[in-house]
């Protein structure tokens, strides 16, 4: 589930952080991302969170896989804003005309999505689930939202194979789907087997925690201290991300 | 559709989504005990699953938002389940956003926990068929709320994205269709086989 490697890299790589830093340095990267303003400013936040997916050791075919997912959400918006904004007439085409001012606008979109996107590939994703959960909680986050959190890494990819195997239950009595009625309430049939599958295995689970003594507490919080690369880590972040603000209103 | 990535809402969007998710976290996760704990966890890991699954619609697919389905079996706990899996989401998938977290929570969940808090007492004592009509028309209902605050979260980030969200709106019909009946035969098939599940979940304890 998550891109987080095994293995042994010996130069400084983002895998030796502290959770905590790069949740930090992650979200201070994404914000900085989305509030510049000039085309230079995204262009070199962008650079910036490409250089990160460097040091993560992101392969290139995992990066443009994801950015192309996330581009899905933007066509709407990418094709519409030249052809509506108002402004002077670059070129056009029968009825529709593109507008500067909507291209420059669709741009620094563009600019900006992926810049977060890579930046949360790079520090983020590459974080085992399970070290984000402890590292939000040790930075604050509810211990019952970690809980969840906990559990449903642990429970999604179980249920994800019984919801494959549901599907292959169907396939093999015959479950083809078309556009009627019938495939409808398959659907709901298989959706609603999964709910109570998801109950029935919730109240087995939850009889055996308490069999062992559960009383609603995980013990969380076994961070060891950050160490100098984080300190040095969110120091640079922080000072980068500081000076293309400032650089970015002054021009 | 429902993911907004980061990078394409105005600040005030921002920071009023993000205070209204707070809020709404924080409540739903007070409302749960601490027993409950692994039960909303686990349900919420089959809700997950269940959105990742691509339901074909024709030549193309779509993911169910299951924003009614969750409301009425998960009740206010859906504002936390929904922000747990958002955050899975974008850090491990890369969809939705950081900084969009708040809004994407309060555009899914919201409309489940209204709608699932109105329509589950009449869901609990409802025959399977009358139980079926009323889950229909909630989860339909809840995709319609759904878009209009997409929608909406565009509209007043900036002007330009004005027919931008109108266009975005438009595509959640199908969905609305789809969610419609795949949640009515849902509630449906549980209410026959396992029909506890369809009773508010704060008061198993």
């Amino acid at each position: 589930m998550s891109l987080a490697r095994t293995g042994d890299d010996t130069f400084f790589a983002i895998e030796q952080l502290d959770p905590r830093t790069r949740i930090l340095g992650g979200c201070a990267i994404v914000l900085g991302a989305v509030a510049m303003q000039s085309h230079a400013g995204q262009i070199a936040m962008l650079l910036a969170a490409l250089s990160l997916t460097t040091l993560a050791d992101i392969k290139p075919r995992d990066m443009l896989h994801r950015l192309l997912h996330v581009e899905g959400f933007m066509i709407v918006l990418l094709v519409l804003l030249p052809l509506t904004m108002p402004g002077r007439a670059i070129a056009t085409l029968g009825p529709l005309t593109l507008s500067e001012a909507g291209l420059m606008r669709a741009l620094a979109i563009i600019l900006k999505v992926n810049a977060a996107v890579l930046a949360t590939m790079a520090l983020l994703a590459t974080l085992e689930p399970v070290r984000l959960g402890r590292g939000l909680a040790s930075l604050g986050a509810p211990a019952r939202l970690i809980h969840i959190l906990l559990f449903l890494v642990r429970y999604q990819s179980l249920f994800r194979e019984e919801a494959t195997r549901l599907m292959e239950a169907m396939r093999a009595r015959g479950f083809a789907p078309k556009l009627d009625m019938r495939t409808w309430r398959a659907y709901g049939n298989f959706t609603g087997m999964l709910l109570v599958r998801s109950m029935e295995r919730a109240e087995r689970v939850e009889e055996a925690m308490r069999c062992r003594g559960f009383s609603g507490k995980f013990p969380l919080r076994s961070t060891r201290p950050l160490q100098r690369a984080d300190y040095g880590f969110m120091t640079a972040v922080a000072l980068a991300v500081a000076a293309l603000a400032v650089w970015d209103r002054l021009l | 559709m429902a993911h907004i990535p980061d990078g394409v809402l105005s600040l005030p969007v921002l920071v009023g989504g993000g205070a209204a998710a707070v809020g709404a976290v924080a409540l739903g996760l007070r409302r749960i005990s601490d027993r409950d704990i692994p039960r909303v966890a686990i349900l919420a890991s089959g809700f997950f699953a269940l959105s990742l699954f691509a339901v074909p619609v024709g030549p193309s697919s779509v993911h169910l938002l299951l924003g009614g389905l969750m409301g009425i079996v998960l009740g206010s706990a859906i504002f936390p389940a929904v922000c747990v899996a958002l955050l899975l989401q974008a850090v491990m998938f890369g969809f939705g956003g950081l900084t969009t977290l708040g809004v994407n929570i309060v555009n899914i969940a919201l409309p489940g926990a209204v709608i699932g808090a109105l329509v589950s007492p009449l869901i609990a004592r409802a025959t399977p068929a009358s139980a079926a009509v009323i889950a229909g028309l909630a989860s339909a209902g809840c995709v319609a709320c759904t878009g209009l605050l997409v929608a909406l979260a565009l509209a007043l980030s900036s002007a330009d994205y004005m027919l931008s969200a109108r266009v975005m709106l438009a595509t959640y019909l199908p969905l609305m269709v789809v969610e419609g009946l795949v949640g009515g035969f849902c509630i449906s098939f549980v209410k026959r086989v396992k029909p506890e599940l369809l009773t508010p979940l704060q008061a198993h304890a």
